[in-house]
């Protein structure tokens, strides 16, 4: 079968070795040790009883139905061994199953193995099945890590991990290690490798390194982040409702419009008289274009319910079609404001008179020509969606997409020292509400209210306003975002924040540290502080407790205090207290009910059915609490229960996202009072996935379980980067240099002497040869090459030529074989002849074949 | 008459006005071939060997079986061959069937007393010839086999003390019949390595045997008249050319020393070559650098010989492979080393 002994001798142990670790791939996860080793061992068998066989006067369908037969009757054996008392009683039960089980897998996998083997040495043809077999064997192990998602085999991630390395690296080593494997088979197989010659030694070598290059490489490139269907929902998610883009969408509108935009585009619009109009007229444009939802545009009701439901309901325009469609947004704003705008003018004064500015937002069809300020508010709204799509934000509205899907990783929190809030929750503040802007409350316009929050991420270390040190403690922390965020968030109350190093790239979009002063005074002891800070001007005062003026807030605010004993009921926290009791025993939780399409979601809420989510609640909450003169915001971020924190780490899900009261208190500063309502109407969320938060937490954390294994990991990625380098470098360098021997060796026949003619020019002659794959082999004579290439009728002359000068009399040097013109004539024929003789693909792949040269002897 | 052969007399050869050139001696081979291959059919490999043994100055062994056409071919050389100097009465060519029973004398040659002259006078045998079919050389006994052999080694033979010297072109064709080893004498291979070649002669194809059969009559009449005789002059002019013509590169010899060394250091070889055959072996390559009309020694010639050079003077390991076969294994390195070395620069 084998002509050379090499192959043989190196076939068949690559072959066996290829096949055992395909069978222990194939049946990791079915088998238990024994099984495993059986059927290692009857591969190892197999390939060489299969290769014995083939050899064996047996025809083929003879030797398919031998093996056949061993398969069934080995399936059979083993079953009727376990079917049957008495050879468990002479063997005990145990030893029976195994037996059993090694019985089956180990003549199973032999004759399978025997099978493949002798096809393929019987019908060469067949070899293709052997080797795609083989590689389905190792592709089925690792399918489930397609995409970078790190999922199976369990225990050798887990390994890795433990190891301190990615598994993603260790699958990819496996992955390189197996594909040279195959490599070096398919190249004995086609006995591209011959023993003597250097080129194959060095392939020997040369395979095993280039992958590895790749490996390297694929690693510096970077390995594929994983898709959204993946298991673990490690991603940023492209199904928009499911994170309520309308809200993220409102509050991004709400956000730049009121900070930048109004400056930007409105320009004067500040400055005008009807400032309040025209104030909110930029805000309303761009948020209600974004997605009406929410907040600015209407004044007293807390719009967002509306917002939510244009969102949701088709009818009616929504952010993304704004997105998508130019037309659209104009539509939408005039639609979405109109219910809004109607309410908010009259009790703004300002409203309805206000056509111009007000129609332009109020029917979007007018407003197109009504105003420059319109139109201009417009555009960019639309380009705020189509931004507004592109990120996530933590989603207050959408806790009704949790029923049905699963809430997705938003974000990891590393804590750094050990904090329980006082009341179990984690307050992650990403923004701050307290503007009250006719329904509801934005973002603020003021620069000294609301210094506490974080506007843009942190390009360097940014400290903030201290808070009041009274109560609080300091907190550090990390932050790893799975998804983009608009803004960044930290634990309640940041003094500082500061970029760091993205963890792992692969995973993460980026990190940030920060460091809060988090709660720690009990609530208990929060009752007589006094409320606001004294410090506050006037304005600022009156700017926390700006309420709207629908008198039911005020109505039932003051009956709610009656609950209270006399003479506490000027204490603010009492009353917020009060505010809370009252709500969390009177309202429901639902995501359902999103009162939209009313004029002022949070009165329809609370004077209403009583039933509606978190910002519903806080709007609620921070009413009534200003309508008792109690400084009080809205803060939205992620809340989260102490029970969920996994060590030092805090993995934040969509549905951790929140909207929270909280009210100020001389000395403590805003102090969290969050509305918890009794009855939840809503079915319970998914359970956290404990181990993904571990996981994800070791990744951010960037801290592996061996302490030294990370130094090893440094060191070695340092390494690994510098070796990589070098060695493509150096591969380059070395293909250059290739190229150029090349080529100095195909043209050296025109520059030589005479003297060195026959010696170049006949290397020229083998050079052409060999990269059409035709070369002399070991301990052939040139005559014979040139006999044996009996269609190159020019190599002969070119040999005796060549070997004249060489051999003959070294007094003569003239003649034909130290002829210029002779060389280049019968060089010339021989390019004829190889072009006639030779297929066009065979020699332009031997004229990039940098190594083609190795073979001319 | 006194028909002593004075060696005096045998070697002068007729004087030469010019001395031949590397195409005169090219003509040589040809005429020669052509005559050869007109009488013996399908056997043209064995008659290039045959021109270089006899250009070469050697002896050749065919082992062949009976019928095969061994004494056509020696008597078709013979008939090749003018005698340019009929002087000396030696023949052209003499044949000796060997026998058990076969004295030296019968083939030296014996003195005989003539009554007439009441004078002893020396009768020569058969091997006074230029060329000599030695038939069936193991069945006689090694006293015969060694008069012959000395005879071949130094061209000359002792009888009765006298010491004469043969022809210059004294070309000995043995044979011996593989088969009916019974009462044989084998050659010790110290007398093997007096043949150049040994030349083991299979079936002619079914083409040539097809000829053979057709051309009985026309063979039986001679070689046509029309194609030319070589003289025996001619052809020792010819090994003059061969020698001092042909060139031996350094490499060439440099690759007959490491076949030698190969074959010395083989584990399956008792005996390895000997540097009397490499001797023997450098007038062999130029010859068929001759042959193909090349005025140097390629690695070809190796290639093509060695086998028929080296192989019957191989100690063969018992249960090894054929000599042969070791021959062209060692073969392969030094001319591998040869090929390659013409590709460096120098």
């Amino acid at each position: 079968m084998e002509k050379t002994p090499l192959t043989t001798k190196i076939q068949l142990p690559l072959r066996a070795v290829a096949w055992a670790m395909a069978s222990l791939a194939l049946l990791w996860d079915v088998l238990f040790s024994g099984g495993l080793w059986a059927a290692m061992l009857g591969a190892i068998t197999g390939v060489f009883f299969g290769t014995r066989l083939s050899r064996s006067p047996l025809r083929l369908i003879a030797i398919v139905f031998l093996l056949a037969a061993a398969f069934l009757l080995s399936w059979v054996f083993s079953s009727l061994l376990v079917r049957y008392s008495f050879p468990a009683s002479m063997l005990g039960a145990a030893r029976t199953l195994w037996l059993s089980a090694f019985l089956r897998y180990f003549v199973s996998s032999c004759a399978v193995v025997s099978l493949l083997r002798s096809l393929s040495l019987r019908r060469p043809a067949l070899h293709a099945l052997e080797l795609s077999l083989l590689v389905a064997c190792f592709v089925a192990l690792f399918a489930a890590h397609r995409d970078g998602v790190i999922a199976r085999p369990l225990w050798l991630g887990d390994w890795a991990w433990r190891q301190g390395i990615d598994p993603a690296v260790v699958f990819l080593w496996l992955g390189g290690a197996f594909c040279s494997l195959l490599i070096w088979l398919s190249l004995v197989e086609t006995r591209s490798l011959k023993k003597e010659s250097p080129a194959s030694r060095l392939t020997w070598v040369l395979v095993p390194v280039l992958v590895a290059l790749a490996v390297y490489l694929l690693r510096s490139v970077g390995l594929p982040t994983p898709k959204t269907d993946d298991p673990l929902g490690l991603t940023k998610d492209d199904d928009r409702e499911h994170y309520g883009s309308e809200a993220s969408a409102a509050k991004q509108n709400q956000e730049k419009p009121n900070q930048q935009d109004p400056k930007k585009e409105q320009g004067g619009t500040p400055s005008k008289p009807e400032d309040q109009t025209n104030g909110a007229k930029p805000q309303d444009t761009n948020q209600n274009g974004g997605a009406k939802p929410d907040p600015n545009g209407t004044p007293v009701k807390p719009n967002d319910g509306q917002a939510n439901n244009t969102g949701g309901t088709p009818a009616q325009p929504q952010p993304d079609s704004n997105g998508n469609t130019p037309a659209q947004p104009q539509d939408a704003n005039g639609q979405g404001n109109r219910p809004d705008n109607t309410p908010q003018n009259p009790e703004q004064g300002g409203g309805q008179p206000d056509k111009p500015s007000e129609s332009q937002q109020g029917s979007g069809s007018a407003s197109q020509p009504d105003s420059n300020g319109g139109g201009s508010s417009n555009q960019p709204s639309s380009q705020e969606t189509q931004q507004n799509q592109d990120s996530q934000e933590p989603d207050l509205n959408n806790q009704d997409s949790n029923s049905q899907q699963s809430p997705s990783p938003m974000a990891v929190i590393i804590l750094g020292d050990d904090y329980s809030p006082p009341n179990e929750v984690y307050y992650f503040r990403q923004e701050v509400w307290s503007e009250f802007s006719g329904t509801r409350l934005v973002s603020t316009s003021r620069a000294d209210a609301d210094q506490d929050g974080l506007s843009t991420f942190p390009t360097g270390p940014t400290s903030l306003p201290a808070a009041p040190p009274q109560g609080r403690t300091l907190v550090h922390g990390k932050v790893a975002l799975l998804v983009e965020h608009k803004k960044p968030f930290a634990l309640e109350t940041p003094t500082f924040v500061e970029p760091i190093p993205n963890p792992d790239r692969s995973r993460f979009l980026g990190a940030y540290r920060f460091e809060s002063m988090a709660q720690t005074i009990d609530y208990k002891e929060l009752i007589g502080k006094k409320a606001g800070d004294p410090l506050w001007p006037e304005e600022l005062q009156d700017y926390y407790t700006r309420a709207p003026e629908d008198p039911r807030y005020k109505v039932l605010a003051l009956s709610l205090l009656e609950r209270l004993p006399k003479e506490r009921r000027n204490d603010p926290f009492l009353k917020a207290l009060a505010v809370k009791e009252y709500l969390d025993e009177n309202m429901s939780y639902s995501t359902k009910d999103r009162h939209a399409g009313v004029d002022d979601p949070t009165a329809d809420f609370l004077f209403g059915d009583r039933i509606g989510y978190c910002v519903h609640m806080a709007h609620a909450a921070v009413f009534l609490l200003r309508s008792l003169h109690v400084p009080a915001r809205i803060s939205t971020g992620y809340a989260i229960p102490e029970e969920q924190r996994q060590g030092s780490t805090i993995l934040l899900r969509s549905n951790n996202a929140h909207a929270w009261p909280e009210v100020y208190l001389e000395g403590v500063g805003w102090v969290i009072v969050d509305i918890t309502p009794r009855t939840n109407l809503d079915p319970p969320g998914e359970p956290l996935d404990r181990d993904l938060q571990r996981m994800l937490g070791e990744m951010a954390r960037q801290e592996p379980a061996d302490p030294h294994a990370k130094e090893r990991e440094g060191g070695s990625a340092g390494l690994g980067a510098m070796l990589s380098f070098g060695l493509s470098s150096l591969l380059i360098a070395a293909l250059l240099l290739l190229y150029a021997a090349k080529i100095w060796r195909r043209l050296a026949p025109r520059f030589s002497s005479p003297r060195e003619l026959p010696r170049v020019g006949y290397r020229t002659a083998l050079d052409l040869l060999s990269e059409a794959g035709l070369s002399r082999q070991f301990g052939e004579t040139r005559e014979a090459f040139a006999r044996r290439l009996g269609t190159f009728p020019s190599l002969r002359k070119l040999t005796r030529l060549h070997l004249s000068a060489r051999l003959g009399d070294p007094k003569k040097s003239e003649g034909a074989a130290f002829s210029k013109a002779e060389w280049q004539e019968s060089l010339r024929a021989l390019r004829a002849e190889l072009s006639t003789n030779t297929k066009p693909w065979r020699r332009w792949l031997g004229l990039f074949y940098p190594l083609s040269f190795f073979n001319s002897r | 008459m006194n028909i002593e052969l004075e060696p005096k007399e045998i070697t002068e050869s007729a004087p030469i006005e010019q001395a031949m050139t590397f195409e005169g001696a090219l003509s040589v081979v040809n005429r020669l071939r052509a005559r050869l291959r007109s009488q013996v059919l399908g056997r043209d490999e064995v008659i290039d060997l045959l021109i270089i043994a006899l250009l070469a100055d050697g002896h050749v062994l065919l082992e062949d079986y009976p019928g095969s056409g061994k004494t056509t071919l020696a008597k078709a050389l013979g008939d090749c061959l003018i005698d340019d100097k009929p002087e000396d009465q030696i023949a052209a060519i003499r044949r000796i069937q060997f026998t058990p029973d076969l004295l030296p004398s019968d083939v030296t040659g014996s003195t005989i007393f003539d009554p007439n002259t009441n004078q002893f006078y020396f009768r020569p045998g058969p091997i006074f010839a230029h060329i000599l079919l030695a038939d069936e050389i193991n069945r006689t006994s090694p006293k015969v086999q060694s008069a012959l052999l000395e005879a071949m080694a130094e061209k000359q033979t002792t009888v009765d003390n006298v010491t004469r010297r043969l022809d210059d072109l004294f070309f000995v064709i043995a044979t011996q019949n593989p088969l009916d080893a019974a009462g044989t004498f084998p050659l010790p291979s110290a007398q093997l390595d007096r043949f150049l070649f040994k030349i083991k002669m299979t079936h002619i194809d079914r083409a040539a045997e097809l000829q053979v059969l057709a051309s009985i009559k026309t063979r039986r009449e001679g070689a046509p008249k029309e194609l030319p005789k070589v003289t025996r002059t001619e052809i020792i002019e010819a090994r003059k050319v061969v020698e001092d013509q042909v060139h031996l590169a350094y490499e060439i010899r440099e690759a007959l020393v490491d076949l030698a060394e190969k074959t010395r250091s083989d584990e399956r070889v008792l005996q390895g070559v000997s540097t009397r055959s490499l001797v023997l072996a450098v007038p062999a390559l130029q010859a068929r650098a001759l042959c193909e009309e090349r005025d140097f020694v390629s690695s070809e010639d190796i290639e093509a010989l060695a086998s028929r050079i080296f192989s019957h003077r191989l100690e063969v390991a018992p249960g090894a492979e054929s000599a042969e076969e070791i021959i062209k294994e060692c073969c392969k390195a030094p001319l591998e080393r040869l090929s390659r070395s013409t590709l460096t620069r120098r």
